[in-house]
């Protein structure tokens, strides 16, 4: 889980300029920021800012109009031919996407396998493990999210945390570079999304590098070492989180976070 | 109010039912008085009988045709011919559905038991027809250990079985529902012969010269081709007027010359007693009596045209089953949800049967079971019930889908108002089942009109029998079918169009409410 | 007028009958079989092919959907010979069979494959898994289940459709006993045994299908899907 901060220094992730519109609808509009190693960034902003398009797009999952997206530098989605771009081959996307890993709000572990099945699905099938290493490396992440018991159980029979804490070990499995989270407790009993939360402030703290949609202010005041607030497709403001979270300047951010004061207690709290 | 008139006039329906069964039943009155009654005389037949019946670009022709004009004439009544596929012809008669068969057909021993014939007007023996330059078959013997054909039914391929059951090793014989598909697997090649009589098979011969010849000489004894009727007493004095009239055509020189201008030369038929007929030769007259098949480009546009009047008898039925299914299948929905045991089982059992037999069984037992129950229908309102009869159940089913996706709270708000069952179920139940089962009852229609396509089994003029018929009479059979199967897809394709603008709309009608 | 019934007819022919039956349930057989493999390919086909292809296919679906199984088993059979394709009846009415179940086959798989929540097909291509390997590890062992019933019911269909190939002389039940009922004016004994043996036969496949549905929702149940 180590990375190579001191090998690449520059941005992991690269965002420039990107736009995105749904027919007459503008998602994205000109969105710019750059995610460096071992870098944790939430994105935050009210619904409909267009926070799940740009996180999907992270992963090609959306596509977009304008602009790019580099991935540890390589344009991702589209090759530049003789100046024209076009959408890239399945097997070129999947190439630079590989070191990036992305856990969803709704889970979406495959139903018909059990939680270790579901972690070793991908070194089977995409890095062509043996069975028994990929199981093995299975349970070793499964052990890392806190779930080695629970490896033989169905996802139906798993509360939603241990869901989420398998999803997680299912992206981790492939050693990704870049973590992805798009609202990764949103959908969790508030009691559940402590345990989910646990695992992502232990991630961070190894070193991984990680962009993060979230409702969840008090973990992003701890964690993130960037909040970028997103609004109508714009990134309204950006920096760190005790600088924004106090950042008197910004209507539409105070509005915003207004919600979070008076329900959120972390929300006082200076922490680091 | 409206309940108690609607119990009154399912009374009268009951009553006008047994009426009906009664009525049709007896049968005692003179039929040739009926017939003088009525001023028409129908006659039964297949059109795949050239050169007896057949029709060419959709007119019927042949030498039935020109015969039973002059009978008209002298008995001065209107005819009107029904075309069925030859194993209804029989049973149709039997069962009343027509005077008299033409055919003709071949005069047996075992027909003479069951049915009274005309005086013959042909002769009828059995002879081969083969593919042409096929010189595996010379004699009449060659096709031992062979596959040949015939109609299903007809007492020419009874005949052929009774000769190749003499000849050495296993010769099959395949039986067709027509003569017509018989000669297209002949020329296929996939048989090596047809036997039929010699007047037919001369005629196609003398059509495809290059793909067919006959086998000399006939085989069997010789045989007359005479018309045939029922034999009890009733239609005594109707077979008597027509041999009267055949005498009187024979005397006069008109059926010599029929003979002359469909089977090329005059044919020696007994008159009352005689015995023995000599075989006619080359009907090349035939061919000259004008048109259609072997020609090289038959008339397009004309066949669609033909197609498209098809179409309307299998929208017709279509629609009357579609509807009239309906009603029936709400009756028995409603039956099935009802809380009685016996009403659901009763209903249960007529949704198991009729969707678990095929609907070309159905047919046929409608078609030709219906008779004995003294019912006597043409073929159109047959296979109309028949249809209908099995789409009820169908629609039964997706129905009670609906039913049951209604609110409980509905029906007990209703019933709490008063609302006698009758009113609830067609106001309030049918309309709602109606909406949410929409896309089903769509799918449903479409494959309504595929299934009609069955019809033409029991010999509705409907695309598909027109599609037969254009097959048989232009030996273009993957023209005739691609065409009836392009006129099908443009009728569903409406359908299909029809069901989603209705769709549409509601969607839009339920966003902006 | 008395409804004749006699049962010797059926006796006698019972050899010829219970022919008749072994070819309708092989020629429905076989029928299913390739028209459920055929149906897989092409909805297979259809997530996986480019555009031009992926048109055909549907062009094959809507005509073979569109258009009565007698006319289609007419063009196969007698149209055939006019492009060199002659078939004997028996193989013409079980390709036939296929390319019809086929085009419905086809239609349940696709909308099987289709109900499967997309996000854990966007989970599987995050991880990198290829759009085959999507298909067969996760789209298709849990669109089975969900789309049995529907397999069921076409099978059922299918049983019910080998009645037409008596049409063209394949020598399957109908043919059989229609023959029969022609040649000695036996209608009623043997249009009712038609009746009554489609019946069993559908009611037996009905009943399978129920209890396949049984046996496989009670596998998941175990393992806790």
């Amino acid at each position: 889980m180590n990375h190579l901060t001191a090998e690449f220094p520059a941005p992991l992730i690269e965002v420039r300029h990107v736009v995105k519109a749904f027919g007459e609808v503008v998602v994205l509009d000109d969105v710019s920021f750059a995610v460096r190693p071992s870098e944790v960034t939430c994105i935050i902003g009210p619904s409909g800012s267009g926070k799940s398009t740009l996180l999907r797009s992270l992963a090609f999952l959306e596509d977009y109009g304008g602009g790019e997206i580099l991935i540890e530098g390589e344009l991702l989605g589209y090759t530049d031919r003789r100046g024209k771009r076009e959408r890239a081959s399945e097997a070129d996307i999947n190439r630079v996407r590989r070191h990036v890993g992305m856990v969803f709000q709704q889970f979406n572990l495959w139903p018909h396998m059990t939680a270790v099945q579901n972690v070793a699905e991908a070194l089977l099938r995409v890095r062509r493990l043996p069975a028994a290493v990929a199981r093995a490396r299975a349970l070793a992440m499964l052990d890392r999210v806190g779930l080695a018991a629970w490896a033989d159980r169905h996802p139906a029979r798993l509360s939603g945390g241990q869901q989420q804490r398998v999803a997680i070990a299912r992206a981790l499995a492939m050693e990704p570079h870049i973590m992805l989270f798009d609202e990764p407790t949103s959908a969790l009993d508030p009691e559940r999304v402590g345990e989910v939360l646990q695992v992502m402030k232990s991630l961070a703290s190894d070193g991984m590098t990680m962009v993060i949609v979230t409702h969840e202010m008090g973990f992003a005041a701890q964690v993130a070492d960037t909040v970028i607030f997103l609004d109508h497709g714009k990134i309204a403001a950006q920096g760190a989180p005790e600088v924004l979270f106090h950042d008197e300047t910004q209507p539409r951010l105070r509005q915003f976070l207004q919600n979070y004061f008076d329900r959120n207690a972390f929300w006082a709290r200076r922490d680091a | 109010m409206r309940a108690i008139s609607s119990r009154r006039s399912c009374r009268w329906l009951l009553l006008g039912f047994a009426l009906l069964s009664f009525g049709s039943g007896a049968r005692a009155e003179d039929q040739l008085q009926a017939v003088r009654r009525a001023g028409e005389l129908v006659v039964g037949t297949e059109m795949q009988f050239a050169p007896f019946d057949f029709i060419d670009n959709g007119e019927e022709r042949g030498f039935n045709r020109d015969f039973f004009v002059e009978l008209g004439k002298d008995l001065k009544l209107r005819v009107r011919t029904i075309d069925l596929p030859w194993p209804s012809v029989l049973p149709g008669l039997e069962a009343g559905k027509f005077d008299i068969v033409s055919g003709p057909l071949m005069v047996t021993e075992a027909r003479k038991a069951h049915y009274r014939f005309t005086l013959p007007i042909a002769d009828g023996s059995v002879a081969l027809l083969k593919r042409a330059g096929d010189s595996r078959i010379n004699a009449n013997a060659d096709i031992a250990g062979h596959i040949v054909g015939g109609a299903k039914g007809s007492a020419q391929t009874e005949q052929l079985k009774t000769y190749v059951a003499r000849l050495p090793g296993v010769t099959t014989v395949r039986e067709y529902i027509d003569n017509n598909q018989a000669y297209a697997d002949l020329a296929a090649g996939r048989i090596v012969a047809v036997a039929n009589s010699l007047p037919n098979i001369a005629y196609v011969a003398s059509q495809r010269p290059d793909t067919f010849s006959v086998v000399r000489p006939t085989f069997g004894a010789p045989i007359d081709f005479a018309y045939l009727g029922r034999s009890d007493s009733s239609s005594k004095t109707l077979i008597d007027a027509i041999d009267a009239d055949i005498m009187a055509m024979r005397a006069d020189g008109r059926l010599a010359a029929m003979q002359k201008k469909w089977f090329g030369s005059v044919m020696q038929t007994p008159s009352l007693g005689d015995t023995g007929a000599t075989a006619a030769v080359g009907p090349s007259a035939g061919a000259a009596a004008g048109r259609s098949s072997g020609r090289s480009g038959p008339d397009v546009v004309h066949l669609l045209g033909l197609l498209v009047e098809a179409a309307r008898t299998t929208v017709l039925i279509s629609l009357i089953a579609l509807c009239a299914g309906f009603v029936l299948g709400v009756a028995l929905c409603s039956a099935r949800l009802s809380g009685n045991a016996w009403l659901a089982g009763a209903g249960g059992l007529y949704v198991g049967f009729f969707r678990g037999v095929p609907l070309i069984v159905q047919l046929l037992l409608v078609y030709n079971c219906l008779p004995f129950l003294g019912i006597n229908v043409a073929p159109l309102v047959a296979a109309a019930v028949a249809v209908t009869l099995c789409e009820a159940a169908y629609l039964a089913e997706i129905l009670r889908g609906g039913f049951l996706g209604i609110a409980r709270g509905q029906l007990e708000a209703a019933r709490l108002l008063g609302l006698p069952w009758f009113a609830t179920l067609w106001r309030i139940q049918v309309p709602q089942a109606l909406r949410l089962t929409l896309p089903s009852l769509v799918s449903e229609a479409i494959m309504l009109v595929k299934a009609s396509s069955l019809i033409s089994v029991v010999g509705v003029a409907d695309i598909t029998r027109t599609a037969q018929n254009i097959a048989a009479s232009t030996f273009r059979p993957l023209t005739a079918y691609a065409a009836a199967g392009v006129v099908y897809l443009v009728i569903n394709g409406a359908l299909s169009l029809a069901g989603h603008g209705v769709l549409r709309r509601r969607e839009l009608s339920r966003a902006s409410a | 007028m008395s409804i004749p019934f006699d049962v010797a007819i059926l006796t006698d022919a019972l050899p010829a009958i219970a022919r008749g039956l072994a070819i309708t349930i092989g020629v429905w057989i076989t029928g299913a079989v390739s028209g459920l493999g055929l149906g897989l390919v092409v909805a297979g086909a259809q997530m996986l092919t480019g555009r031009w292809v992926r048109l055909g296919l549907r062009a094959y679906i809507e005509v073979f959907r569109g258009t009565p199984f007698l006319v289609q088993l007419f063009i196969l059979y007698y149209g055939g010979p006019s492009v060199g394709l002659k078939l004997p009846p028996l193989a013409a009415g079980i390709l036939a069979l296929g390319l019809y179940g086929g085009a419905y086959f086809s239609e349940a798989f696709r909308s099987g494959f289709e109900s499967i929540p997309p996000g854990q097909l966007e989970a599987a291509q995050c991880l990198g898994l290829s759009r085959l390997q999507i298909i067969v590890r996760i789209q298709f062992p849990q669109m089975l289940v969900i789309v049995l019933p529907a397999l069921t019911n076409l099978i059922i269909v299918l049983c019910k459709e080998t009645a037409v190939l008596s049409v063209v002389t394949v020598p399957e039940l109908t043919f059989v006993l229609t023959g029969i009922g022609t040649e000695k004016f036996a209608f009623v004994e043997t249009l009712l045994t038609l009746c009554v043996c489609y019946w069993l036969l559908v009611e037996l496949a009905s009943r399978l299908g129920l209890m396949v549905e049984h046996r496989v929702s009670r596998f998941l149940e175990l393992s806790g899907s």
